[in-house]
Order: C-alpha cells, then structure tokens, then sequence
C-alpha cells in the first residue's frame, strides 16, 4: 500500500480510479500517526474520478500518513467482477505523471464498499 | 407491476411478431424473439431459447466451455454460452466516466458473442450448433444509464464508516450489505425501470450442422442477419420492430430416404406497437414475410390483436384476434387464453 510521492511537490492533489463502469461515491480520510494512536481528518468527498486537493503545504509532510478512500459503488449484477483501482497522487509539475498505486477489488452487488489506503513513504 | 407485465408481451411478440416461412420445421431460426435484448443470440437461432446460458467472466472460464463444447473432437449438445469484452475483464479498467464519454466504447464494451449447441431430434447422432455477434446499439434496460436507479442506490449505499485506524492493505473489503439493503437496492431497480424502455441491436450469425456430431463434419446451413428495436412512447405506448434475413444453404433433410432441400432466403419484418394502463394491455401487430427458393416466391402477412388483462398475480386473460395470408389465401382465427408466470427463484 506504499506510495512514494518525492518527485512531487505541494500543492498535492488525488485521485481514485474505479474500473469495471461502476458509478462511485467517496470519502477521502487523512491518518496521521502521533505517539502510537491515529488521529483521522476529513479530505473531502466526490463522486467518479474527481481529484480532491490535499490540504499540505509541504509534500515531505505527509510522510506516513495513511490516505484511505471509503467508496461505495453502485452495482446492480449478481456476479463479482474484479476491477482496477488506481490511485494516483499528483503535484503542481504538469510534467510529471505522479505517483502512482494499482490493485485490484471484486465488487458485488452485496459487497460494493471498500476501504482503500496508501501509506506515503517518502 | 412492470416486471409482471413485461413476461407476457415478451412471450407474444415471440410468437407472433415474425412470420414463419422456411420449409424446414427442424430449424428453429423462424420464432426469434422479437425484443432486442433476449437471450443469447446463438441459442435463439438455433431455437433453444429455453437453455441455460453460461456467460463466463474470465478468459479461464471461456476456456473451459469451449472445451466442454468440443471433446475429442465431437460437438457437445446442450451447451450455451455468451461472452462479451466487459464480462472478460476489459471492463474492469474502465472508470464509468470513460464509458459514458465515448459512446463507440460503451457500445463495444456491450456486444456479446455467443456459441451453442443443440441436439437434432429429426436426425439421432446429429449436433446443430451455431456462433453469432450481437452489438446493442443502445439499451435503456442497462442499469449503468438509469440515473434515477443510480440515485436511489447511492442512498441506500453509502460509503463505510471509517475505522479508528487505517487499514493495513491497499483494497480492505468492508462488510457486506445487509439483507435488507440487497433488497431495497433491487427496489430500486424495479421501480425506476420502464416497462417500455428503448432498445436497439442488430446481430449475425451462422448455424451448422454435423451429422455425426464430429467437428470435421461440421457444415454451415444458414446465415442470419437480424435487428431489432423498441422505443417506448410515454409512459403508455411501446413500439417494436424487427427485421431478419436469412440465406439456407443447400442442404439434407430427414432420415433415409433422405430429402435434398434447395437453398433459399427468408426476409421478414414486423412491428408492433402496445398500449397499456394498470393491468390492461392492448397490443397490435402487423408482419410481412417473404421466402424464395428455387425461383419460387410466397409472400406471408400475419396481423395480429391482444387485449390482456391482469386477473391475479402473475396471472394474465387474454383475448388474441389474427389473420394470416399466405400468397393468395387468407386464413382467421382467434381465442382466449390463461397465462400464468411466476417466480422460480426459491424464497430465502
């Protein structure tokens, strides 16, 4: 779940791409990790594949921070179907890709919510 | 109440929309069902609507059925499966955003090819089989452009409630849903989809024959083009119509003596349009049919009137008015029926 995101530099922002033509609802969480307890801030929320600003002025900040999305997807099929997910961490060089993170989710009609998390390591 | 009704129509216009010309009763490639979207399109050529179709979701499992399909050599009758670019996995790295923005990929994401295979009962030993494309131009039906079913599941489905700390993987599954939001979300669905929802697809296909039921035998007897739309008119009024080709090979028939059958091509097209209110379903028809084989030409016309109407659950009196002509002699005839449908899912 690491993510390396020194080549980019503040003001960061993030996305979450979800596969599999599913409509997505989303809440962007910020864990930070103080004296061995986790304090949790809201990001923001959305829908689809908006990017949502990280509210950081510097990248180096966020180190072991843990961003996790808690997403709901709109499945009506019965059968599972095993879906990208991308998440990608960019910053304000138009000239860089950003840090990327795959992985793959079976959703459901009767399991269409997840928690997906990057832990920033650099 | 929109999911009872539509059974009913579905089965009459299967029966009555296209107009049966081919002179071989063992081909079941004259009673398609007229909506767009049945069932696999191979089983419907092949007749054998009825068969349970196996849509495989990866490139493992379509593996598997095309093995099934053929061993050592022979054809295996009774399979039926469906495969389409979504259900293989491609679709799993398209965002709905990148659906919903490029129509033609939407469109292609959505076609189907299916395969089956059939049994001959006029010709013991004998496998029919048939391939067959189909692309859905557009399709109402599809949850995925149902903005009212999207909205009413997003209430019901929101996203989970974070933990104290944060998972430990990249995807962490979070419980399922509960029984009753299983089924307030298939509410949803029911009821923000229309009866009368537009549709469209157009489809090809070939059906074969192997007498002895090997592979090497295999002989293709039939080409099919086929289409067929739906638009529904307001909240009360649907039209249908279809169209179909087919070119029929020169071919073999029956047991010895056995009966050579030229080739020969069937066009047919026919329309529909329904009208319903509550429990009440008025319903005209109107199809043309034309066969040529060997120089010879017979035209068919069918007209069909249905008035259903609901008496219970599941359970449909209809009153049924038709006249055929074939070529210069016309033909009427009409009754009543009692339907019945009901839901074999076994209760939880």
């Amino acid at each position: 779940m690491d993510i390396d995101i020194s080549a980019e530099k503040a003001p960061l922002k993030a996305q979450l791409r979800v596969g599999g033509g599913f409509p997505i609802t989303w809440v962007l969480y910020d864990y930070a990790s103080s004296g061995g307890s986790w304090t949790r801030s809201h990001v923001g929320s959305g829908q689809g594949s908006a990017w949502v600003d990280i509210p950081t002025a510097d990248a180096a900040a966020l180190k072991d921070h843990v961003l996790t999305w808690a997403v709901a997807a709109v499945d009506f099929d019965e059968d599972a179907l095993e879906v990208d997910v991308v998440v990608t961490i960019k910053g304000s060089d138009p000239a860089s890709p950003g840090a990327e993170r795959k992985g793959r989710w079976s959703v459901s009609k009767s399991q269409p919510r997840a928690f997906i998390s990057v832990r920033i390591v650099k | 109440m929109n999911a009872r009704l539509r059974p009913p129509l579905a089965l009459l216009l299967a029966g009555s929309l296209f107009v049966a010309l081919s002179p071989n009763d063992a081909r079941g490639d004259d009673s398609p069902s007229a909506a767009p979207l049945g069932t696999s399109l191979a089983l419907e050529l092949l007749g054998a609507n009825d068969m349970k179709v196996i849509r495989p979701g990866s490139v493992g499992t379509l593996l598997s059925e095309a093995r099934a399909l053929v061993q050592d050599g022979r054809l295996t009758p009774g399979i039926g499966f469906e495969v389409s670019p979504f259900g293989l996995g491609i679709g799993g790295a398209l965002t709905y955003e990148d659906l919903l923005k490029h129509p033609g990929r939407y469109t292609l994401s959505r076609a189907t090819m299916s395969v089956g295979s059939v049994a001959d009962p006029a010709r013991p030993g004998s496998v029919r089989s048939a391939a067959a494309v189909r692309v859905r131009l557009w399709d109402e039906t599809d949850w995925r452009l149902n903005k009212a079913a999207i909205a009413c599941h997003q209430q019901v489905v929101t996203p989970p409630t974070p933990p104290d700390a944060p998972p430990t993987d990249f995807v962490t599954p979070a419980p399922g849903l509960s029984e009753q939001q299983v089924e307030a979300i298939g509410r949803c669905l029911e009821k923000s989809r229309r009866w009368n929802a537009s549709q469209a697809s157009v489809g090809a296909g070939l059906t074969a024959l192997s007498l002895d039921g090997k592979v090497s035998s295999l002989g293709t007897d039939a080409v099919h083009l086929w289409f067929g739309i739906g638009f529904g008119m307001g909240g009360a009024f649907q039209f249908l119509a279809s169209g179909r080709y087919v070119y029929q090979t020169q071919q073999e028939a029956g047991m010895p003596p056995v009966v050579v059958v030229p080739s020969g091509h069937t066009g047919s097209a026919g329309a529909s349009v329904a009208y319903r209110i509550a429990r009440f379903v008025l319903q005209g028809e109107g199809a043309a049919g034309w066969h040529r084989q060997q120089d010879d030409d017979s035209l068919k016309l069918a007209l069909t009137g249905v008035a259903q109407i609901e008496v219970g659950a599941g359970m449909w009196f209809e009153l049924r008015y038709e006249y055929a002509r074939m070529n210069d002699a016309g033909a009427q005839s009409g009754g009543g029926n009692l339907r019945w449908s009901y839901d074999a899912t076994p209760a939880k």
